[in-house]
Order: C-alpha cells, then structure tokens, then sequence
C-alpha cells in the first residue's frame, strides 16, 4: 500500500562520492534500491564506497575520474552504460574551496574551483544527457549551497561558482524538461564532513553553531535523504528548485 | 511507511490537495485528523481512509475561530496520542480585480488563509514545543509572487511565506521546524472551474506543459513530515513544473 521510494533498476552517477556527502548520497541511493557508478579522483576512497553500496545489495561501480576533463567525463557515462545498461539519475557533486581573501586569491586557485565547480557540473550533464534525452527521462541533482544565496568573506571563488550553479540548474531544468528530465539543486548549509574540519579551526566549531538556528550541523545522511527525494518519481512535479537544507541558516 | 505511528493534521482535508495528503499519509502509516468546515465531504473523505484501515479523527470547524483550533489539537492529542505533523493546507479564494474588490472579500481572505494559519500555527507549536519536536508545514501558493485578480489571496499566501520563516527561526530551538509548500496550478475543483481555453493558457506557462496532480504536492508533504526531512526548516519550496524556479 505504501508507496516507499523504490529506486530498484535505476542507475546513478555521483560524483565525488569518495567522502562526505558524495559517500552518503550514493550509499542513500543504493538503500533505496538504486545501482551507483561513483566517480572521484582518488580510487581508494571510491572502493571503500563501492563496498558499501554492494552490501546493500547493489552493484555499485568505482570509476576513477577527473571530472574537469571532458574525455574523462564521456568515459565516465559511457563506462555507466556499458557495464550498467542505462543511466537514470545524475548527482553532480564534486567541489572543492580554496578560501582566501580576495586580494590573495591567485588566478590558479580561482581557475581551479571553477574548473571543479561549475565546468565538471556542464560536462557532466551534458554526457549524461546524450542518454537521458533519447531516452526521455532523467533526474539530474546539482549539489549546491547556500554559499551560492548568502555572500561571506574570503570565499569569493566557491560562493561564486555555486551561486552559478542555482542558475545553470535552473537553465537547464527549462531547457530539458520536455525530455523528461528533472533537474534540481540542493543547498546544503553546514555538513559535517572533512571538507569543514579542513576549514575550521580548532574550537571555531562552537562559533560557527551560532548561527545555525538548529544548533547543530547536518549529517550528511540528512542531504542525502534530500537528494535521494528529488531522485524520485515521487518529484516529479519539482524541477528547477533550489532547495535548501540548513537547519535554518539562512531563512531569509 | 515513512510516517508508521506519526499523527497530523491536515486542514482543508476534505477536497483537492489537502485529501491527496489526507490519502498519502495514511499510506504512509500516519493518523490523521480530518480537518474542513465541509461535513459532508469530510465524511466521504473518512470513507477512503477507513477502507484503507487508516486511524482518524473528524474536525469539523472553521480555523479561523481560535476556540475550534484549540479544542481540534487538544482532541487529536487525545484521540490519536500525539501530534506530529501540523498542515496547514486550508486556503479559500474571493478573487476579483483590485478596483472591484469588496471589503468583505478581502477579510474574508485575510482571515480563513493568514489568521486560520496563525491560530493553527500558534495552536500546534504551543504543544510541540512542550514535546520538544515536531513539525509545521505550511501551504502558499505560486499566486504569492503576484497574481492578477487574487490580490487578497496573492498577499494571503505570500504572507504564509513570512510567518514560515519567523516561526522556524522563533522554534529551532525546541527542536520543531517549520516549511512551505508553493504548489502552482493544481489539477483541483479551484482550477476545474475555470474555462478551457483559459486554462490551456495557464498551461503554456508550465514547462512541464501540464498540471500538477494533487497527489504529487500531497508527496512533498509527505516528505517534509518524515525523518528524513529534520534539518530543513524555514524553506518554502515551489511544487510548479517549473513554473517559478525562484
């Protein structure tokens, strides 16, 4: 009677799934039935992902990619297909920060984030797209931020490119839809992931949970439960959403 | 079942959007108190539960009178032994162009959508604040980014927006949060009634290219209510085929 997201015979790509919210979105997927191709640079990391999604009973595919280059991408989704048979369902993830103050922002660092932000994000969805428009169906979630809807000091690159994102979501959420495809954004806050221990420092923690009205940070499970949603069917009739899961950060 | 032995309440239950969450949360496990000033639809509405061996509670009554509001939390506490969800779907229409608008359309607006809200809000978080969780999921509209015709409405549901956002802030703390649904055009008696041609032009601005069934703003709902939602508070999320991606 239940309807349970059943994401049984689906197949999903989701990049930087080697740590962090990467991790937990593809484990979440496969809990929902779903087999997942994880991409990121570092193969180890992808292993250890892969073996937790085939205890849950899937199959799940590390593919070793740079994402920020297009060959490697195209290899990336046609390797999805080949060894998989389809693909339904694209979580772009992978992002990297290199904070500083934008005096000492160098050029490198800048390129960088974006090449990883915002270009690995087209190339992706592009590739990924050559399928899901001939088959006339698809779900794509862009991981975003709410670095991309609230400014803060020193990060200009990072809330840059995902404020970029929201809109490329929204672009291609109009774009794609009479294809059947669904695209949507998540705007997660602040998740605790290696990504925030590497950025905060000791005993800043506590500072930083005084702006979260929920007085704690995210695990990245709860993300995942967002993304795993908008994987659905049962959101069909969501597309071009940014949705924003902060503990109330940044209730406008 | 992502709701098993979770109990709501979902006003405007007896028709449209607010029966389809009615529906979609039994399936999911959950009691529910059938709220509606419409009797006789809301009995029919408790038929459909019944047959799907759900657990409900019948309130009859107008949201706007703070008394009833009360009595219907205090009685479903009672009845069902909890209250975890609080949807404040309820909503009506008066529309008319702003230099026609009568008084009474306005008010009457004003006071089912906003003060109907408010005291059902006020009513909810006053107990899941003493239970220490809890959630309150509100109903807004596209309508609220401007509607010709529905100025009473178009404000009534952008102020939903508002008091979204300060009860998330306001009940953070006590472990309650508190989210906005914006559904666009909705397959529902609202929109049955309007003439064909009028509503193949509202279609052409969908670009999904179709309306939304209410059953799928019913899954949003359903999604906000479960565990799996807890850290999103404060947000009003659009459910209109891209209508708005704002």
């Amino acid at each position: 009677m239940a309807i349970e997201i059943d994401l049984k015979g689906k197949v999903a790509v989701v990049t930087g799934a080697g740590r962090g919210i990467g991790k937990a979105i593809a484990i979440a997927l496969a809990e929902a039935g779903a087999d997942v191709v994880l991409a990121a640079r570092t193969a180890a990391q992808l292993e250890k992902t892969a073996e937790a999604i085939r205890s849950k009973g899937c199959r799940g595919l590390p593919v070793p990619t740079d994402v920020t280059r297009k060959e490697a991408v195209d290899r990336l989704m046609s390797t999805a297909i080949d060894q998989l048979g389809c693909l339904h369902i694209l979580v772009n993830n992978a992002a990297i920060m290199a904070p500083a103050a934008l005096m000492q922002q160098t050029e490198e660092d800048w390129d960088k984030v974006m090449a990883v932000n915002l270009k690995a994000y087209f190339l992706c969805t592009q590739a990924a797209g050559h399928y899901m428009i001939e088959q006339k169906y698809g779900k794509i979630i862009n991981m975003a931020s709410t670095g991309g809807v609230i400014a803060g000091p020193k990060n200009a690159s990072y809330h840059s490119s995902k404020a970029a994102i929201i809109h490329f979501t929204r672009s291609v959420a109009i774009e794609w839809i009479k294809y059947n495809i669904n695209v949507n954004a998540v705007g997660p806050g602040v998740v605790d992931t290696e990504l925030v221990d590497q950025f905060i420092q000791k005993g800043s923690r506590d500072s930083m949970l005084k702006g979260v009205p929920i007085k704690r940070l995210a695990d990245p499970a709860e993300i995942a439960n967002l993304v795993v949603f908008l994987a659905s069917d049962l959101a069909g009739y969501i597309v071009g959403e940014h949705v924003i899961i902060d503990g109330g950060l940044t209730i406008p | 079942m992502r709701l098993k032995d979770k109990v709501a309440i979902v006003t405007g239950a007896a028709r449209g959007i607010g029966e389809a969450m009615i529906l979609r949360f039994v399936e999911e496990g959950a009691k529910v108190t059938l709220c509606d000033v419409d009797e006789q639809a809301l009995k029919e509405v408790r038929s459909k539960v019944n047959a799907m061996n759900g657990q409900c509670f019948l309130a009859v009554g107008d949201i706007s009178q703070k008394a009833f509001v009360e009595s219907m939390v205090e009685d479903t506490v009672k009845t069902l032994g909890d209250l975890d969800a609080m949807v404040n779907n309820a909503a009506i229409t008066r529309d008319a162009i702003l230099h026609k608008m009568t008084e009474e359309q306005w008010d009457k607006v004003i006071e089912v959508n906003l003060k109907g809200s408010f005291n059902c809000l006020q009513a909810a978080a006053i107990y899941m604040r003493q239970q220490g969780k809890g959630t309150i999921i509100n109903v807004s509209s596209t309508s609220r980014f401007g509607n010709p015709g529905q100025l009473n409405y178009a404000t009534s549901k952008a102020g939903v927006v508002g008091m979204t956002r300060t009860a998330a802030k306001e009940l953070c703390r006590k472990n309650v949060t508190c989210n906005c649904i914006s559904p666009g055009t909705i397959w529902t008696d609202m929109l049955k009634v309007v003439p064909p041609e009028a509503q193949e032009r509202l279609k052409t601005g969908i670009p999904l290219g179709r309306f939304g069934d209410p059953k799928e703003v019913a899954n949003l709902a359903v999604f906000l209510a479960s565990d799996e939602a807890t850290y999103i508070t404060g947000q009003t999320i659009n459910c209109d085929g891209g209508s708005f991606m704002i």
